[in-house]
């Protein structure tokens, strides 16, 4: 196709104006993180780390490191044991039910004077 | 399987393209930032492809036609072609390249990418009618009318 002879004059005398120079291309390595392969390994390695992230978050809470806090789990608290509420109810009932849970509250409070490691040995070689 | 292009080949391209490429992204969309940023992602949308047709150019209009597109049909950024300059003037013609934008951007769209592909991407109307999706073109648009006005040879 043969453009007429107005248009080739047209055509020429437009071309010199030249269109602006864009500004560059990021360079080599923005443009491997930006696109293509590249972009698919720091795709892998977020997805690593933010799967890592979650796994260690999750585990904590399911083992407690310390054995204290493995007691504390198992055995209810002297608080719990001592509820003024719980004693009142055990005396209404009978007072021999009192004085049995009295003294074995009273074994856990207090030193035991019959073992022979007890406070109260050591405190008589004192 | 042929080569994949890299950073090398991509930037080879757009030193030698990028310049007619920006012109048409400008032709499309109504801001300089946006144009260049169409202009980037076909660019670095390459890397890692595999190698373009031997001729490139029509490849790379339609990637920068559907770039614009896409971004105009997003609706963030719809505005009239603003007033920054295209095209840089040689000394002396400033009044008539100021007169050369205005007239292109007053042309119709389409008709405004015929002529910066023809006259800056250098490609023929064959290679432009399948870019457009358009019927064939016999001559550059309106150019007896309404450039006779503007353009003083």
């Amino acid at each position: 196709m043969t453009l007429n002879q107005d248009d080739e004059r047209l055509e020429s005398y437009l071309r010199q104006f030249r269109p602006h120079q864009p500004r560059p291309l990021p360079g080599r390595t923005s443009a491997m993180l930006l696109h293509g392969r590249g972009r698919t390994r720091v795709g892998a390695a977020a997805a690593i780390i933010v799967v890592s992230s979650l796994f260690l978050l999750l585990r904590k809470p399911v083992s407690p490191t310390h054995p204290s806090a493995a007691n504390m789990q198992q055995k209810p608290s002297i608080a719990q044991a001592i509820s003024l509420a719980q004693l009142s109810r055990a005396a209404q009932r009978d007072p021999a039910i009192l004085d049995a849970e009295l003294n074995s509250l009273s074994a856990r409070l207090l030193p035991d004077v019959r073992s022979g490691h007890g406070i109260l040995k050591s405190l008589a070689r004192e | 399987m042929a080569a994949k292009l890299t950073y090398e080949d991509v930037r080879d391209l757009y030193q030698r393209h990028g310049p007619a490429l920006l012109a048409y992204a400008r032709s499309l969309l109504p801001d300089r930032g946006s144009a260049e940023d169409v202009l980037h992602q076909v660019f670095l949308g390459l890397l890692g492809k595999a190698e373009l047709p031997a001729e490139s150019r029509p490849y790379l209009f339609r990637a920068i036609r559907n770039g614009a597109l896409n971004l105009r049909r997003s609706g963030t950024r719809m505005a009239l072609l603003d007033e920054q300059q295209w095209l840089v003037k040689p000394q002396g013609m400033m009044d008539a390249g100021l007169e050369v934008e205005r007239a292109l951007r007053e042309l119709p769209p389409e008709q405004r990418e015929v002529v910066v592909m023809r006259v800056w991407g250098e490609m023929t109307m064959e290679e432009i009618q399948p870019c457009l999706m358009c019927r064939p073109i016999r001559r550059l648009p309106a150019i007896g009318m309404r450039w006779a006005s503007c353009v003083r040879f």
